[in-house]
């Protein structure tokens, strides 16, 4: 495409030759004179449109005023566009590419957008875009109670509505260059000093990954953690809802599939000293200000392969960026963790086993001194495909929850036993189970639906036939029918029943409840 | 003797030789007739027409005419047309009546208000044309200055894309 003229290039006399009346005849001062009095950008840019000789004096002028009175929109237009030569005059002209926008969102939509974005995550479904910053569809911004189009039609008796709380969103032109690839303006912009450490909030709608069963047992966790880096991070409180993360730019290009921008900000990385902590890819950085790791300490790798980046997890490891395929992030979650949670069966899940990854890796619990692996996890969740997934794949059906303190463990037996941590939707129908005459248990609808209490069997006739001990004992002694007659869970105890669990693997007492359980008589065996 | 300088009369020559007979305070709302008069004294101005060779006479009176009008306004120092240049597009309404001319009369009105060096006569000429200005599209300006689109369709697009951003609420 032709290039718009440069205001130093002469100026083509229009067809018409133009006589002293005419706007397009004024001498140069005196037009600067009209445009500066054209009080909305819209008008100079629209004088700019007209011809040649107007886009010449006009659009310096544009430019100039939009830095002069600090309208980054220029910087965030063409970061978000792709438009290299945007960015140019607006850079030209002095913007700062460091600009941080600020812009208003409803703590109710944050809820909306970061839930949705984690249960996407966790049933491995792609996250929709999000507060794209697109032109004229953008959320309406929020407005001030005592503002008029605000208030409510002049009804004394009527309910005031009571706005929504409102958040910050910030970001920098850099993730959204990042977010949508744009490595010319990425490049642009990088060339320009943009730091690419800086943190955006709530400008995607990820939220830091501690684990699934960490999030769901013990959520307050996030508020937490949150609350310990806005004393550092100077930031507005972080307000109801899920607790967000401060991304990179690095991680806001890997959520969003650009893996070229995720290379050139790591090269981008690597090359400035001041960014040295980002030489192994790690997404966390240190500051100058606050040596502690800030962005939950996740490296490039974890991100990568939560994402399904197939790419640059082989670009990452074969380059040498990161070198230990089990690195640990600070909630000590691997890269297979983060895949794993996100359900990259097909991508990122077998490439890192292919590479070596630990699949048995035990993670950090919330409770003191616990550690659990993925499969553990999947069967104390109730994802009992995931965890015949995780059997199928290798996993150790002998290491579920460990605890540090003492010896033996919940294996992935017992914990398909106890009650799971995910709730199923409530049911009073439970065709394929024996006749339970008398079990309010399963009536008052606590316990699995008949496809999840399936489910349960098939997982548990899964773990028994790869060698998972029916004897098994936890560290309070327990077999995993123990476990299962302590969490009335008829299922389980049909399954293990199936296989031959009977008066050895538990305790005569227990076992009197488990034939109650499955409404057997007395005298049966 | 010069006679006194508020009741002094001076007489201005348009390039078209007529002359207009105005009261010297007048006058001097133009910095380059004030500094004409200074230069060549009172005496001279007396005895001759000052030449006012780029305005004609249509033009020159209705110069006068806003002169006429704003004669005890404070003249503006170097400091105040800065903030002349300040974002506003108020125009007073005696103005606003004045400059309901025609294209042709308003832009001899800028060019003589420049030549004559009446800043607050450009300023309001140059607001009037920012007011035609403002909120049209670039065809509508187009229309109403006559001005030749001289861009090809492919460079008026990568202009419009460029300076989209600027159409941003």
């Amino acid at each position: 495409m032709t290039r718009p003229p440069s205001p130093s290039q002469p100026t083509p006399t229009p067809t018409s030759a133009p006589s002293s009346h005419l706007l397009h005849a004024l001498p140069t001062e005196l037009l600067l004179f009209v445009i500066n009095n054209l009080t909305r950008v819209q008008d100079v840019a629209s004088l700019a449109r007209t011809s040649r000789r107007l886009y010449s004096m006009c659009n310096p002028y544009l430019y100039r005023r939009a830095a002069e009175t600090n309208d980054a929109r220029p910087l965030a237009w063409a970061a978000n566009r792709g438009l290299v030569s945007t960015l140019k005059l607006a850079l030209a002209a002095g913007l700062d590419p460091n600009y941080e926008f600020v812009e208003d969102i409803s703590y109710q939509e944050w809820t909306a957008v970061a839930t949705a974005a984690r249960e996407a995550a966790a049933a491995g479904r792609e996250k929709q875009p999000w507060g794209m910053w697109e032109f004229n569809n953008r959320p309406e911004p929020f407005q001030d109670a005592t503002s008029s189009k605000a208030r409510p039609p002049q009804q004394t008796s009527a309910p005031v509505s009571v706005p929504p709380p409102v958040g910050k969103r910030r970001f920098y032109a850099i993730h959204l260059a990042a977010r949508s690839g744009h490595l010319d303006v990425l490049d642009l912009l990088l060339r320009h000093n943009a730091a690419v450490d800086v943190r955006s909030i709530r400008f995607c709608a990820c939220t830091p990954q501690r684990g699934l069963l960490n999030h769901l047992e013990y959520p307050e966790d996030d508020e937490a953690q949150y609350e310990e880096e806005d004393l550092t991070a100077q930031a507005t409180p972080p307000g109801p809802g899920p607790a967000p993360g401060w991304w990179t730019p690095l991680h806001v290009a890997i959520c969003h599939g650009q893996t070229d921008a995720a290379r050139l900000l790591l090269g981008k990385g690597k090359a400035t000293p001041l960014l040295e902590t980002h030489a192994d890819g790690v997404v966390a950085t240190q500051s100058v200000d606050s040596p502690r790791l800030i962005c939950y300490g996740a490296s490039a790798l974890h991100h990568a392969a939560a994402f399904g980046l197939t790419d640059l997890v082989t670009h990452l490891l074969d380059s040498k960026i990161i070198t230990d395929v089990d690195i640990r992030d600070n909630h000590s979650l691997t890269p297979f963790y983060h895949a794993y949670a996100c359900r990259r069966w097909d991508t990122t899940v077998p490439l890192l086993l292919a590479r070596g990854a630990d699949i048995n890796h035990a993670a950090t619990m919330y409770i003191p001194y616990t550690a659990i692996t993925a499969l553990g996890e999947a069967c104390r969740l109730g994802d009992f495909s995931v965890a015949d997934r995780l059997i199928s794949l290798g996993a150790d059906v002998r290491k579920g929850c460990l605890t540090y303190t003492k010896p033996g463990c919940l294996t992935p037996l017992h914990l398909c036993c106890m009650r799971s941590a995910v709730a199923p939707p409530n049911t009073t129908t439970t065709p394929n189970l024996p006749p339970q005459p008398n079990n309010p248990y399963l009536k008052n609808g606590e316990a699995d639906t008949p496809a999840r209490g399936e489910a349960r069997m098939r997982t548990i006739s899964k773990l028994i036939a790869h060698g998972a001990p029916l004897d098994a004992r936890d560290c309070f002694g327990s077999t995993p029918l123990m476990a299962a007659v302590q969490a009335r869970n008829s299922w389980a105890i049909e399954a293990l029943r199936r296989h031959g669990a009977g008066p050895e693997d538990a305790d005569p007492k227990d076992m009197e409840a488990a034939r109650a359980r499955l409404g057997e008589g007395e005298g049966s065996t | 003797m010069a006679a006194d300088k508020s009741s002094q009369r001076v007489t201005l020559a348009s390039n078209e030789g007529t002359h207009i007979e105005v009261d010297r305070v007048v006058a001097e709302r133009s910095m380059l007739i004030k500094n004409l008069i200074e230069d060549l004294g009172d005496d001279a101005i007396e005895s001759q027409p000052i030449p006012i060779p780029n305005v004609n006479d249509p033009v020159l009176r209705k110069v006068v005419e806003w002169c006429e009008h704003h004669r005890n306004d404070a003249q503006t120092s170097a400091d105040d047309d800065n903030d002349n240049r300040k974002k506003t597009t108020d125009i007073d309404e005696w103005d606003q009546k004045f400059m309901q001319v025609d294209q042709e009369m308003l832009f001899e009105i800028i060019l003589a208000a420049n030549y004559l060096d009446i800043k607050a006569l450009l300023d309001v000429g140059c607001k009037t044309v920012a007011n035609m200005i403002k909120g049209k599209s670039p065809e509508e300006i187009r229309k109403t200055f006559n001005i030749t689109n001289d861009f090809t369709p492919e460079e008026e697009e990568q202009i419009r894309r460029e300076n989209e951003w600027a159409e941003d609420r």
